[in-house]
């Protein structure tokens, strides 16, 4: 499951990364946390409350992000605050213990059932032969979204296909990594592979290697630290952030190349 | 008179209840190169739009070869029109170099499930050598300066194979010799291609330069439009800016004082 679900969410990354999607993917996964949590006050199922909210949310901000001259900022901070709001709520009338309640803010690796396993590799599939199928599209969206609707390529219909993996990869993820870290593990491995490669094929695969990479060893410190394992998964993917950063070969391609495009303009 | 390729036939764009243009009429005639000048917020951008569908129409008709543009062939119409834009800031750190940007002109027309052939690497390589940047083809598109940025987006155009091209403030925000760069390739993609052109710009020099025909829009209405050498004149360009305008002859150029 660390394998699987890492570097799904790391893949997926690219997306939020590359698309300029952070607003609309942190509103999508602290929904589902949100749902997940309402769920299990109710009686219901988590995994059905964060997959409903996850996709109502991914529905909402579409269009929400699609409206001309609307301030996108300010409608997901404040959808942000309701749904961590309800996210509490939820988790202050639970009675009991809490366990179950708590373990999804911290993820927990280790109640992962098999059913858990098969859904994430069901989404595992479906986010792979979408990038797969759709690579020329994605990569034609990338930074020139408005010539790319204006050639005819149809940027919405990728685009909502996006925001809906994006919620069932969340929903999927969320009983292993945690809803306050879940969001953190899908950004953080796609922009450590941003640091290294110019590549977008490239750039898929280094993220799904960073994001197994960060959970399986996450998931090995936490077990001999006896910690949460989401909190040590997220601060390893940022410490491979920061070496990568450190160590952006990008880094001296940029100082290189900063003279001869000088000259380009002047001469 | 060369056969019509697109025409706006009295056509009102209203955003609620702002009206943004108001019985717009506009033939544009295959091999017409047309610039769209007047002031900010005359609409230009906006009628710019209508010919492939981007900007919705409340009134009025927008025919392209001959057909009215509805909502079902906006796919096909969008595919024989390439759109260029204003220069915008790229991340450097973009995994997308000017190669694979120019290629992606092709995927409009190639459709879904087709991967690129031979073929459409030809066609893209052709574009970039055309706008002089076949020595920049792999370089990541992020270290480009706006100037190259923009030669990018006129061969991500041309790789199109369009009928139309609209170029959208192509020299906005960019130095002098990035603006005589892009004139000129777009002067030769035109001859060589004898491709229709519909271009907005605020550059009066550029509209003497390269412009057949001349459309000047004022708060959403059509001020004037005729041809370029009758446009050159003092009074008419001063009506539309609303500012003193001179016309300074330099041998056979002309150029706007203001």
């Amino acid at each position: 499951m660390a394998l699987l679900g890492g570097s799904v969410c790391g893949a997926m990354g690219v997306f939020v990364v590359l698309w300029r999607m952070s607003l609309v993917g942190m509103c999508v996964s602290h929904a589902a946390f949100a749902g997940a949590l309402l769920a299990l006050w109710l009686g219901a199922p988590p995994l059905a409350g964060g997959l409903a909210a996850s996709l109502g949310a991914a529905s909402a901000v579409g269009p929400l992000a699609e409206k001309p001259g609307f301030s996108l900022d300010t409608a997901m901070g404040v959808v942000f605050s309701v749904v961590m709001s309800l996210a509490m709520l939820a988790l202050g009338l639970m009675p009991g213990a809490r366990t179950e309640g708590l373990s999804l803010i911290w993820g927990s690796l280790l109640t992962v059932t098999l059913f858990d396993l098969q859904l994430m590799a069901a989404t595992a599939l479906l986010l792979f032969g979408f990038v797969f199928l759709f690579f020329k599209e994605i990569e034609a969206i990338m930074g020139q979204r408005h010539a790319a609707v204006a050639a005819g390529i149809p940027v919405k219909g990728i685009y909502y296909a996006c925001l809906i993996l994006m919620g069932l990869v969340v929903a999927f993820a969320l009983k292993a990594i945690g809803g306050l870290l879940i969001y953190a593990l899908i950004v953080t491995p796609a922009a450590t592979a941003l640091q290294i490669t110019y590549r977008l094929s490239r750039m898929f695969l280094l993220a799904a290697l960073f994001g197994a990479m960060a959970s399986v060893a996450g998931l090995w410190l936490s077990f001999h630290w006896a910690v949460p394992p989401g909190a040590v998964i997220v601060l390893v993917s940022s410490a491979i952030l920061v070496a990568a950063m450190v160590f952006s070969p990008k880094k001296a391609c940029r100082i290189e190349q900063a003279s001869p495009v000088e000259q380009s303009n002047q001469g | 008179m060369n056969p019509c390729l697109a025409e706006l036939r009295n056509v009102s764009v209203h955003y609620g209840k702002r009206c943004i243009l108001n019985g717009i009429n506009l033939r544009i005639e295959k091999g017409d190169f047309w610039t769209l000048i007047g002031p900010n917020g005359a609409g230009k951008s906006t009628l710019m739009g209508l010919f492939n569908g981007l900007t919705p129409h409340n009134g009025g008709t927008v025919y392209f070869k001959g057909k009215s543009v509805s909502s079902d062939m906006l796919g096909e119409v969008r595919r024989q029109v390439a759109h260029v834009f204003q220069a915008t800031d790229l991340d450097p750190k973009m995994p997308l170099s000017v190669f694979a940007s120019v290629l992606s002109g092709t995927y409009g027309r190639l459709g879904l499930f087709r991967w690129p052939g031979k073929k459409e690497k030809n066609l893209a390589m052709q574009s970039i050598e055309i706008v002089g940047l076949a020595h920049l083809a792999q370089r990541p598109i992020g270290h480009l300066s706006g100037g190259e940025r923009q030669r990018v987006a006129l061969a991500r155009a041309l790789a199109q194979e369009p009928e139309l091209l609209l170029l959208d403030e192509p020299t906005a925000a960019l130095d002098w010799r990035a603006q005589r760069d892009i004139c000129n390739a777009v002067a030769t993609l035109r001859e060589t291609f004898n491709l229709t052109v519909i271009m907005v710009t605020h550059d009066l020099n550029a509209v003497f330069a390269l412009a057949q025909k001349v459309a000047m829009l004022r708060a959403g209405g059509m001020l004037w439009q005729g041809g370029a050498q009758e446009a050159v004149n003092a009074d008419l360009l001063s009506r539309l800016y609303d500012v003193p305008i001179q016309i300074a002859h330099s041998g056979e150029r002309m150029a706007a004082l203001f």
